[in-house]
């Protein structure tokens, strides 16, 4: 069970209208003129006045409604309470079962999730709800309970409040009308409200709380006394069988267990039998081990051929004290129950075995009958063709035998009829096997056995041919039987075991998670022909698990996903919770984590033993596999970190040298204007003029930092448009006036451009860092040459390039070849600073390329490459 | 350029109001100062100025909220302070009724500059002006005529239509969104190259060296104007 954090109070009482809800309301009253915050969730009032008014006054939380079948029902609002966090919640009617559509199957489920979230809840139970005394109820009352409530939940932290009054007050309240009103009081009278059920029920009650009171007592000497008089826990095995009563079986194992504190173990033994059982039966068993995992048990599942000696294994192995299993019914003459615990008391030693005698409600036992029916009618069907073609193989060894009975000796017959009933017992089943072997001595008697074509005997001897060809027969028959059923067995597991490994193969070659998410989808589709679909767990950014849903997912199935990866539980189509989705979610859990959820989806039919097997096997394969891609993923993220802190470093470096030498120079300046008298004014003009320059220069750096850092944060988009890129150089230049100091800056354009789709800010900042470079690094005797052209090819390029050219001469003619160039003309970070890393930024984020060349005579070049492929949208311009 | 006598400073950093207060008190103009939007408004209400020299981060209120609710009541120019990066609230300011930017950091001969510009545009405003002349462009806006040193230019209509909005807001910036609001209505405002390919057909009619244009000035980001 999970952790819960909340309190929870049950107010337990005998029957309805012993007063549990209105001594809960009045507990309620009491603590909230205390202070404490205090709202009802929900409360049935059956009309009953005293508890109306005692509700005035408190804060009532809004039930959600649900519309199922046109009519719209009312619920507990569990999302609206946990968002409203009061201190305790009233929630009545524990074990109210929820309408389908609701979240959760059962109402005390949705107090599980309110207690997990802080909440304190007081309640109302009434005893005969008790998951474990639903068998007893029956014998008493003859009443079948359907809504119960595992007793798991009133263990821990949960105060229990007796609510107690005699049959006879119970009664005289009824017939006041104070409980039901109207019409319904008599037939309540009549059918639940007879005081021997009363005393019974207030028996079991009492009983109940008073096991409760002994255990406290117990857990509180436990606490303070030496633990070892204590001994070790007890462990109960209760064996599962594929009839209805099972479920009885675990309930009697339960009680017994949580009487002594024992650990629970359900276990439920697949033999060739239960192969051809038909699948309504083997539901039974699985409804049993459901019931037991209700109840807190550990369940086991084993295939074997010997029922007791699995049984025997699993007491020995668990070191079980006491085994419980159902008492076969006594008209049951197929022997093998009898044997079965024939075997189980002569081998189980010092271990006791506990017969539970099955009590049989009246609708289980039609119930059982319809089902044996209909299992018979499937076997016969099934068997239907196998049955003819095996009549048909002894007909025609009858007919060839027929033919050669003058020459043959009969008795060679009798030997070909076994070996005829040995083959039928390796295809078909037990039944035909022995049929056949019956058959084959009557025919054998009828035809080859003097008198002939009669089944009279003339010779005493051949009565004793027929009881050992019958006996030889049968024992064929079974060994045989036995032999294949076995093999098919070992057949059956070994293809699990196969599907497995495959599942397990294929999931290990996948090397990032998405991919797994595929393989998982593929990979079940191919071998369990399931729709499967795998979400993970992922950390966002305030590490926040989330889960990363695969993409076939609906929003609904997103919400179920989730339920079952916060609760780690299963939820869906044939759990309890949320069991209107079409798919089945199995938490994946690594560790004491939930790292993800596998949905399976198989048109909302439920899912065969076999598949639910390897599912289990497989989600455990899965989680480690997951496990270690998202270590492998957060290593690299890791390194990855790792090189961005360390480029950040080399990059934080470079700018503060940038950003050092300016500042020196305006604190210099300003220190000596500080200095100065008024005499000295030109000198003062020239110091301002200093500092201005060098602010300037500043603000330059300045804004290249913002641009960059822009650029590369995480999740930047480019901010383009069409532009005109003459005109963006046009801009820098107007923008540089100032620094060029009349420096010449030459624009050559071969043709007419194109308009292009650019981040125009972003490209003026570029250009205006090549022109401020070649200031910075070209000879004082040249000027700046921009060129602008297109060049054609698999992808369009504009070229832009910027380049100092020495005046008087005209062209320097210098071939580049980027892919030629010499490694050590290119300009790298080092000698660049930031004006290198925002031009390869601004071409990164244009997808274009840049790279600077050093010419002869200190001469620079820079080639910078802009893709494009569209052209703007035409448009009635004028 | 007429003197000013008063003008209001709306800028929560002190350095800055320092720097401007001190270059106004000098040439003998009064200067109002608020750190915040509201009380801004209200010193403009009780006690008008002639200009307005408008912070966009300040603490209270956005400056492009001022500028809005200053533009319900009264025409006084503004000019507003922004940072780098701020482009989006440049544009927003300005289609408020902004009348300039000026992006920090910058100098205060460049204030003094874009000043000069708002007041002369004011000056001359009011009646609608028929004839502009610059350089050796003259425009004749009642006969649709553009004549380029004695030679006829013809212009589209569109391109005419472009030419006169800067014109009527000359040395102001005018916003894409505006000029594509005009010309081509409010669902062309994505299509901005239109304005690249109009622009550049002006430029090359009308300037002696279209890549390095004298009158006709791209605001990057932001938009145009027309420069005397």
């Amino acid at each position: 069970m999970t952790v819960r954090s909340g309190k929870l109070r049950v107010y337990l009482g005998m029957s309805a209208g012993v007063g549990k809800t209105y001594s809960m309301l009045a507990d309620a009253r009491r603590d909230k003129d205390r202070g404490i915050d205090i709202v009802i969730g929900y409360l049935e009032m059956h009309g009953r006045q005293e508890t109306e008014s005692l509700a005035d006054g408190m804060e009532t939380i809004p039930r959600t409604s649900i519309e199922y079948q046109g009519r719209i029902f009312e619920e507990l609002n569990v999302d609206e309470i946990i968002s409203r966090q009061p201190q305790v919640v009233l929630v009545d009617e524990l074990a109210h079962t929820n309408i389908p559509g609701a979240r959760n199957k059962k109402r005390y489920q949705d107090v599980e999730e309110i207690l997990q979230a802080g909440i304190n809840v007081r309640t109302t139970l009434n005893v005969q709800h008790l998951e474990s005394l639903v068998g007893i109820v029956k014998q008493v009352s003859g009443v079948y309970i359907q809504e119960t409530v595992p007793d798991s939940l009133l263990t821990g932290n949960v105060e229990i409040e007796v609510v107690d009054i005699t049959p006879n007050q119970l009664l005289d309240r009824l017939k006041e009308g104070k409980v039901y009103k109207g019409a319904k009081a008599p037939r309540a009278l009549e059918n639940f409200f007879r005081e021997e059920n009363l005393t019974a029920l207030r028996e079991l009650l009492l009983r109940a709380s008073a096991d409760r009171v002994e255990s406290d007592l117990l857990k509180f000497r436990s606490h303070t006394r030496d633990t070892s008089v204590w001994g070790s826990k007890e462990r109960i095995l209760v064996c599962v069988a594929p009839d209805a009563m099972s479920t009885d079986v675990v309930r009697e194992g339960y009680r017994m267990a949580s009487s002594i504190k024992g650990e629970l173990i359900a276990l439920s033994v697949e033999s060739e039998r239960y192969s051809e059982l038909s699948p309504e039966r083997r539901q039974n068993s699985e409804e049993a081990l459901r019931v037991a995992r209700t109840l807190g048990a550990r369940t086991i599942t084993r295939i074997g051929h010997d029922v007791a000696f699995e049984i025997l294994e699993v007491a020995n192995s668990e070191n079980v004290s006491q085994i419980f299993i159902g008492k076969p019914p006594l008209p049951n003459f197929f022997l093998r129950r009898v044997t079965l615990i024939d075997k189980l008391i002569s081998q189980s030693k010092d271990i006791d075995i506990h017969l539970v005698q099955l009590a049989k409600p009246k609708d289980f036992e039609l119930d059982r009958q319809r089902q044996n029916k209909f299992s018979i009618l499937e076997d016969a069907h099934s068997s239907w063709a196998d049955f003819i073609s095996s009549i048909g193989i002894l007909t025609v060894l009858t007919f060839l035998f027929w033919l050669l009975r003058d020459f043959v000796e009969n008795l060679n017959f009798m030997m070909a009829y076994l070996l005829a009933v040995s083959f039928i017992a390796t295809r078909y089943n037990k039944r035909i096997a022995i049929l056949s072997s019956f058959l084959s001595v009557l025919a054998f008697d009828f035809f080859f056995v003097p008198p002939f074509n009669t089944l009279a005997v003339s010779d005493f001897k051949y009565a004793f041919v027929f009881l050992t060809m019958f006996a030889v027969g049968i024992t064929i028959s079974l060994l045989t039987n036995r032999v294949r059923a076995h093999t098919q067995l070992l057949h059956y597991r070994e293809e699990r075991t196969n599907i497995l490994y495959g599942l397990s193969q294929s999931i290990s070659s996948a090397r990032n998670l998405s991919e797994i998410q595929q393989i998982v989808k593929e990979q079940l589709e191919l071998f369990l022909k399931l729709k499967g679909a795998l979400s993970f767990r992922v950390k966002s950014l305030n590490s926040v698990s989330e889960l990363f849903f695969d993409e076939t997912l609906t929003i609904e199935d997103q919400a179920v996903a989730s339920w079952s990866f916060n609760n780690s539980k299963v939820a869906g189509f044939g759990t309890d919770t949320l069991s209107a989705a079409s798919g089945y979610y199995i938490p994946i859990k690594f560790g004491f984590e939930t790292i993800g959820v596998l949905a399976i989806f198989n048109n909302l039919k439920p899912l065969s033993n076999s598949q639910s097997w390897i599912l289990e096997s497989f989600v455990d394969t899965l989680s480690t596999c997951i496990d270690r891609l998202t270590k492998e993923k957060e290593l690299r993220e890791l390194n990855s970190q790792l090189d961005s802190e360390k480029m950040r470093s080399t990059f934080l470096s470079s700018i503060s040298h940038d950003l050092r030498t300016p500042l020196a120079a305006i604190q210099g300046a300003a220190g000596l204007m500080a200095g100065m008298g008024v005499e000295s004014i030109s000198q003062i003009t020239n110091l301002a003029e200093t500092i201005e320059d060098e602010s300037l220069r500043l603000s330059s750096i300045i804004r290249n930092v913002l641009d960059l850092t822009r650029v590369k944060s995480e999740g930047f988009k480019i901010n383009a448009s069409w532009v005109d890129i003459e005109d963006i150089i046009g801009s820098a230049i107007r923008r540089l006036e100032r620094l060029l100091n009349g420096k010449a800056v030459k624009i050559e354009i071969s043709e007419e451009l194109p308009l292009m789709y650019l981040d125009e800010l972003l490209v003026e900042q570029l250009i205006v860092n090549l022109i401020e470079n070649s200031l910075k690094y070209g000879p004082k005797n040249s000027e700046i040459l921009i060129e602008l052209k297109v060049s054609s090819g698999t992808t369009n390029f504009l070229e832009l390039v910027v380049s100092d050219r020495i005046f008087g001469m005209k062209d320097q003619n210098i071939e580049y070849d980027i892919n030629k160039a010499d490694d050590s003309n290119l300009l790298t970070q080092s000698s660049y600073g930031l004006g290198f890393e925002i031009c390869s930024a601004v071409m990164n984020a244009h997808d274009g390329t840049f790279q600077t060349i050093k010419l002869q005579d200190g001469l620079i070049k820079t080639i910078c490459l802009f893709p494009f492929s569209s052209k703007p949208p035409e448009g009635p311009i004028e | 350029m007429n003197k000013l006598s008063k003008i209001l400073i709306i800028e929560d950093e002190p350095q800055i109001r320092k720097v401007i207060r001190s270059n106004f008190t000098d040439q003998g103009v009064k200067v109002l100062e608020s750190y915040l939007g509201e009380e801004g408004i209200r010193i403009h209400a009780s006690d008008p100025v002639e200009l307005i020299i408008l912070d966009i981060g300040l603490p209270d209120i956005s400056g492009i909220e001022v500028a809005r609710r200053i533009r319900e009541w009264s025409a006084v120019p503004i000019i507003i302070l922004s940072a780098s990066g701020q482009e989006r609230d440049k544009i927003d300011a300005l289609d408020a009724g902004a009348d300039d930017y000026l992006t920090k950091p910058f100098s205060m001969a460049e204030l003094q500059a874009r000043i000069r510009a708002v007041t002369r545009r004011l000056g001359s405003s009011g009646i609608e002006q028929t004839f502009y002349k610059f350089g050796n462009i003259e425009v004749d806006v009642q006969s649709y005529k553009v004549i380029k040193a004695g030679v006829e230019v013809h212009l589209t209509p569109k391109e005419f239509a472009f030419l006169l909005i800067l014109l009527k807001n000359i040395n102001k910036i005018v916003t894409q969104k505006f000029i594509i609001n005009s010309l081509w209505g409010a669902n062309h405002e994505k299509d901005t190259h239109y304005l690249r390919i109009i622009m550049k057909n002006l430029r090359s009619k009308l300037e002696e060296d279209p890549t390095r244009p004298k009158f006709l000035i791209t605001e990057l980001g932001v938009g145009y104007r027309f420069v005397e």
